[in-house]
This record gives structure tokens, sequence and C-alpha cells, in this order.
């Protein structure tokens, strides 16, 4: 018998390729890229043949897939910045409306923004320069992060102290409104002689230790002192480097054609728990709101039904959805980029 | 440019890994000589493909590349009356609700280490490779595909149903037939502690705990059938989650 060794080894056709991509039926793309037409996302060049394209190209059916590609690729790039911080990717796809793996509604395709995860994600300490900012006026620094506040809400999936503070809430503080119900709860609870025994436990997180190391009011910062009075107090370039990112901030959040609401941005919209963010600013490197958000994306995690989604956005594709989609969407990028600014100044990178 | 991708549920892609290479004589019936081969990319040429050096097909390739054609195959065997549904790589059963000794391991002080009676409600059970999931059912009766389920009270299962094995062994087959050693591995172990993180999986005050406490005191169906939460989830879409979750692993 011939041994196989002996034989010559065929090489592949050239025709063979070396990758199936399995297309199930669906009814995503069609509706996607007549919506895209409709809203004149997929341009005349688009629909053009190439220059010497092969007549196999030209006569074929459209590819309604490669135009929502080319479409909404041509639109997402055109509305990129040069980003320090922030790296965001985008894509469509067909998700199970009840955030498991039942009940797909293929009318329904959801936008989904992703971090891209080849870069670190954007971690601050704010506690060094808010501080500066609060001994150089009272008031200075709280206000300051009250511009932060109220930009990081349309953001998609900000990790912040806001964030945490909600996260205490539902892990650890529950309806009770002092520490010591708390404690005396769980100390019934976990059949502990006394209060003592709780505390050591280590599992329970009071307010008070929450907020051992930070004001209260970093949690739910006010606009304490007004724009004329910190004008007036700026000494320095920083100061007024920071009271112009907050400006830009304040002019774009407050202009007519800014109309996104907070709940229209991040991963909430979807009913399964996002584990990641955009970014995560704390007070200090290893904090209290590092240990909160840390065990809320762990508890997500350990769940197993979650998403890894920042921002998810549901749609039947029509015209109107789409540039309401693309409006909304511009404008959380204009924002990202002033909240970059302004975070460059007030955030130590950790 | 940046590229956005639209993804449709259920594509899937394949890449190229291997190839099976068949040698016959020209009389088709008689014998074949079969060798599997790996793709290189050709030294010369990286763009393209070739075929690499291949080795005979063995025994067990045949019944690998057999077991992955014939996934659809339907189960043969004789079908127990406990069993709900069946699948290449998945069995569903319930069980029903019984007081049984029941056996603890646990550093709630309350616990500790004990065994005695009691009740159990009606469980379904779903086994997969690598892992099994258990349910309640609020009625003692066979369910069928849209009947509720609700969270298994038993400590040692995670939000979803899954059983952490931890030291039990599993069974190895994943057949009808090996149901009662997976009743056996479920009922006869030690459980040890709770693994939710819902803080809902029974409506009793105290949570599991509470329930397994009172159960030992004294053994109550009734008690135990009221203590059941909701999952939110019927037969039908809990075995269609797991069946999901099963093929992403």
């Amino acid at each position: 018998m011939m041994g196989p060794g002996l034989l010559a080894m065929p090489t592949l056709h050239a025709g063979i390729p070396s990758a199936v991509r399995l297309r199930e039926p669906n009814s995503l793309v069609a509706p996607l890229a007549i919506a895209l037409l409709q809203a004149n996302q997929i341009t005349a060049a688009m629909l053009k043949s190439r220059p010497n394209a092969p007549l196999v190209e030209v006569f074929a059916e459209p590819d309604e897939r490669a135009l929502a590609v080319a479409a909404l690729s041509t639109w997402w790039t055109s509305i990129q910045y040069c980003s320090k911080f922030f790296s965001w990717g985008l894509h469509v796809q067909q998700l199970p409306e009840d955030g498991y793996h039942r009940h797909l509604d293929e009318s329904t395709i959801w936008f989904c923004m992703t971090r891209n995860t080849d870069i670190q994600m954007p971690r601050f300490a704010l506690e060094p320069r808010i501080t500066a900012l609060e001994q150089h006026l009272a008031g200075f620094g709280q206000t300051v992060l009250a511009v932060l506040f109220d930009a990081t809400m349309y953001l998609p999936n900000a990790l912040d102290p806001w964030r945490a503070v909600s996260a205490a809430q539902w892990m650890h503080w529950h309806d009770f409104q002092t520490d010591e119900e708390l404690l005396e709860d769980q100390r019934e609870e976990r059949g502990y002689e006394t209060i003592q025994q709780v505390i050591d436990d280590g599992d329970i997180l009071t307010r008070a230790e929450f907020y051992g190391d930070m004001p209260r009011w970093v949690t739910s910062p006010a606009r304490v002192v007004s724009r004329g009075e910190i004008v007036a107090a700026a000494s320095n370039s920083f100061h007024h480097d920071v009271i112009a990112a907050c400006d830009a901030i304040a002019v774009l959040v407050n202009g007519p054609e800014f109309t996104i609401r907070p709940h229209e941005v991040g991963a909430h919209n979807y009913p399964a728990d996002s584990v990641d963010g955009c970014m995560v600013l704390l007070w200090r490197d290893n904090d209290q709101i590092s240990r909160v958000l840390d065990d809320e994306l762990n508890m997500h995690g350990e769940a197993g039904d979650y998403i890894e989604f920042i921002d998810v956005q549901r749609m039947v594709p029509s015209s109107a959805a789409i540039k309401k989609y693309q409006s909304r969407t511009r404008q959380v990028m204009q924002l990202a980029q002033l909240t970059e600014r302004l975070l460059e100044l007030i955030g130590e990178p950790i | 440019m940046k590229t956005v991708a639209i993804i449709a549920a259920g594509d899937t892609t394949l890449t190229l890994r291997g190839a099976l290479l068949m040698y016959q004589a020209d009389n088709h019936g008689g014998p074949i000589y079969a060798t599997t081969h790996g793709i290189e990319i050709d030294a010369n040429n990286p763009a393209r493909r070739v075929i690499g050096p291949g080795v005979p097909m063995t025994k067990a390739d045949l019944a690998e590349f057999a077991a992955r054609v014939s996934v659809k195959t339907a189960y043969a065997g004789f079908v127990p009356e406990n069993l709900l549904y069946t699948a290449p790589n998945m069995i569903a059963w319930w069980t029903p609700a019984a007081v049984r000794t029941t056996w603890f391991k646990s550093n709630y002080p309350e616990i500790g280490t004990t065994h005695g009676p009691a009740a159990h409600p009606a469980l379904v059970f779903v086994a997969v490779p690598g892992s099994w999931y258990v349910f309640a059912l609020r009625d003692s009766a066979r369910p069928g595909p849209t009947t509720p389920l609700y969270h298994s009270p038993h400590f040692n299962v995670w939000d979803g149903g899954r059983i952490c094995t931890g030291n039990v062994d599993l069974p190895e087959a994943l057949a009808a037939s090996a149901i009662p050693a997976y009743e056996d591995a479920f009922f006869r172990s030690h459980f040890t502690h709770s693994n939710r993180q819902t803080p809902h999986a029974v409506k009793t005050k105290g949570g599991t705990k509470a329930v397994w406490v009172s159960q030992l005191a004294k053994p109550d169906p009734d008690a135990m059938r009221s203590a059941l939460a909701s999952t939110k989830e019927d037969l039908q879409s809990a075995i269609a989650r797991i069946t999901q979750s099963n093929s992403n692993q």
C-alpha cells in the first residue's frame, strides 16, 4: 500500500473561502437600509459602482448590509473628535427584548456603544484639584463639581460618585435613614449580640464610613457661589481655564439645540445590567466610591445576565428614528469633548 | 473611517480550520482511506492557504466527526415519565414535592452541620454539559412549557438557577438514564451557603436561611410552597436561556 506521505498534497483552489459567514435570514438589514436611505444617509456616491468594477458587481442587486454599514460608518466617523480619554465604538444588533435569550422582536434593532478596550478606561481622582479650588474660594470646587455632575448625566454610563451613592443606597443602606438603624437591623439579621460585631464583620458600609474621607457635598454638589464671585476670585490661568471649561459646557447644555435628557443616554435602557462605563471618577484612589462601584459591577457580573455596552438605544427603524438617534449621539459626543477638557483640568489621572 | 458593524441574531463566522481527504478506488464501494489535515498559510504566498500535512483518520476522529454531524440526532432510549425535555446536550426533568432528609454543613450558626427532614417543593432540573440548574414549582404536578418557575430555595444555587457544584461529582452521562444520579448528587449533598445575589429569592423574611431553619424545626410543605418567589420565567423560557448560554460557552 502506498503511504499517504508519498502522495502529492493538493493546494486549495483560489475560490475556496477561508471563512464562511452563516447569515440567518433576518429582518434587520433591509428596514435599516431603507430608514438610512430615507434619512439621506445613503448617498448617491455610495450607490455608484466603483471605477472599473467587474460587471458582476455592476449588475448585482444592491447589498443592503454593505450600504447600511457604509452609511453608518460615514456618519459615525463624522461625529468623532480628537479625543484624549474617550474612545467608543458603535454597532447595530438584534437583542432580546427582555435581556435574556428569548423574545427577540425582529422589528427592533439596538444601537450599542462600547468602550474601546484596547486603551485603559479613563480614571480620575477629583479630590486634589477640587480641594485646591475650595481652598482658593469656598464653594468654587463644589460649584465646578456641580457642573461636572450635570455633564456626566449625559455621558454613557459614567462610573462616578453620584452613581456610587445610589449603589450604596441600594446595596447597603436600603430605606434606613441612619447608620444606627442600619446596624441594628443587620445585628438582628445576622444574629450578632453587639453592633461592634456587625462593624467588625466588615461587610456593611455605613454612611459614616462612605463619607469618612470626603465632604458630603461631593455626592450632591450644588452651585453655591455665583459665576461672578468665581470670576472675581480667579487669580491664575488654572482658575480661568476651569471657568472657561465650565462655561463651554453650560453654553452647550443650555443651548436651544441641546435637546437630550439624561434618561436617553446610557445602558439602562436595556433590561440587563452593564458592567462597563465610559470612565471612573473617584474622590481619591481606592476610596469608598471605588469599593462601592466595584461591588456593584461584580454583583452584576456574577448574576450572569449582563451586557458590556455603555450605551444601548432601542429603535424601530425609520427616517425619524435615525435622525433622532443621530442628533442625540452627536450632542453626546460634543458634550464628551467638552467634559474631557474639564476633566483634564480638575481630574488627576490614576 | 470607523466602521459600524451590523450583527444580526444568529450570524456566525466559521473559519476554515481543516480538511478531510478521502482516497478510494475507482470502484465505489471499495475500501476508503481518509486523512485529516490542518489548513496552513502558504510560505511562498501568505495570502494563500494550503492543506497541511495530514495524519490517518482514527476511529476517535471519525467518532468526533460523526458526533458533530449528528448533533441534531434525537435521544435514543426509554423515556422516563418525569423527563420534560431532551436535546443532544440537555435534559430537563421534574421531581414532585416531598419531605426529604436534608443535609447541611453551613457556617450559619442557626443551622451549622446538621441533617433532618425538611419539606422540598416540586423541582425542575436542567442539566447541560458541565452545569446544571434547578427551579421550583408552585404545584407538585408535571409542568408544561408555559408553567411559571420559582426560585429554588436551596442553598448553593446561583441567581438564574445554576447549581454550584462545589466538590459534588456530577454524572458523566447526559442522558435520561442519569436522572437518579443527578438527584442523588443534589439531595444527598451537604448544602453549605446561599449563593444568591437576588434579595427576594424567597418571600420569607430572613431569606433562604430562615426557610431552612424553619423547615428543620418542623417540615411544613405549605410554608415551603408559600415561601416560593417567582423567577418571572416559564419553563420554555428557562430552557431557551440555558440552551443559549450553553451554546455560547
